[in-house]
């Protein structure tokens, strides 16, 4: 199936969502070789060395609105930022991208007569980049939840642990204490048992972001549940949340 | 009389045997149709089809009833 760049669901760079100041996002993922041709040979010959390298780009308007571009950007450099975008539409089981660590290298501000200003940054993967699939959507919840009408079918199990990510872009508690999010999972696609581990840490403020890393067995199909720790009214938590099966 | 079992983790299942077939079914399920038990609270609500399962992998387990003497 062809995407294009409608169907860009998400960018959110440690809870900041920035979809809608960006016009360009690039990401390189590389595989590092060593030359090895030897004397005598008459062409050119290359080995992967065993290490995987991923950098990423993205550019556009310069927005100093709270948590906007400017806001995101400027103390970034030299931070490990937690990355996902979603280039398939913002809709559970769609793929998404995260990276474990994109090291922020540079913040640039592009001013031109009679241009709108621009903002771009740069960052350097620092571990893995996952490719993983979308459980909740990028969206807002009020009440207590889960997306059990929603879960992802992996067909099967799996037994190598998973990687699991949370990007919250805004929490309003209305006096509750926190709000939580959970990776579930099932054999049976009726009972949805809470994942070993697969707790994110207790939101009290956004943007955040987290990455888990989950040992053992993942069951067939996964799910995210969210609640409010406490009694409050007028609460809301937007997030998007997804799960990657190494 | 239907067994109790202890949840050794967070659960979440259809409240009744309506709401399981209702699931089976494919069928959407209300919030209210939904039912959460705690870490280490016990319920005897666990659907019948789960319950192997959950066993095998650790997630519950049965409270064995005392005989008085």
């Amino acid at each position: 199936m062809k995407y294009n760049s409608s169907n860009i669901a998400f960018l959110l760079i440690d809870g900041y969502s920035v979809l809608g100041v960006t016009t360009d996002l690039t990401e390189d993922y590389t595989a590092k070789t060593e030359e090895t041709t030897p004397l005598g040979a008459a062409d050119e010959t290359h080995a992967f060395t065993g290490l995987l390298f991923s950098k990423m780009s993205q550019s556009g308007f310069f927005d100093d609105a709270a948590g906007s571009s400017h806001a995101t950007l400027v103390d970034g450099n030299g931070l490990l930022r937690v990355v996902c975008y979603g280039v398939e539409g913002n809709t559970a089981g769609k793929n998404f991208v995260g990276f474990s660590g994109a090291l922020q290298t540079q913040y640039r501000r592009g001013l031109k007569v009679g241009d709108l200003h621009k903002a771009s940054a740069d960052y350097v993967g620092s571990g893995a980049k996952n490719e993983g699939k979308i459980l909740h959507a990028h969206g807002a919840e009020t009440t207590v939840g889960n997306t059990q009408a929603t879960g992802v079918d992996n067909a099967a199990s799996s037994a190598t642990g998973a990687v699991g990510y949370l990007e919250v872009s805004a929490l309003t508690l209305g006096g509750y204490t926190n709000a939580i999010v959970t990776l579930q999972d099932s054999a049976d696609n009726i009972t949805f048992a809470d994942i070993s581990g697969g707790a994110f840490t207790a939101n009290t403020a956004a943007p955040a972001a987290q990455r888990l890393v989950i040992a053992g067995t993942i069951r067939r199909y996964t799910f995210i549940r969210w609640a409010y720790t406490g009694a409050g009214t007028g609460q809301s938590i937007t997030f998007m949340a997804g799960i990657v099966r190494t | 009389m239907a067994k109790k079992y202890r949840a050794l983790t967070g659960l979440n299942f259809p409240a009744t045997p309506a709401a399981v077939k209702k699931r089976k079914a494919g069928q959407e399920l209300e919030p209210d149709e939904w039912t959460r038990v705690e870490t280490g609270k016990t319920t005897d609500a666990i659907p019948a089809e789960s319950i192997s399962w959950l066993l095998k992998d650790g997630l519950i387990e049965e409270i064995k009833a005392v005989k008085k003497t």
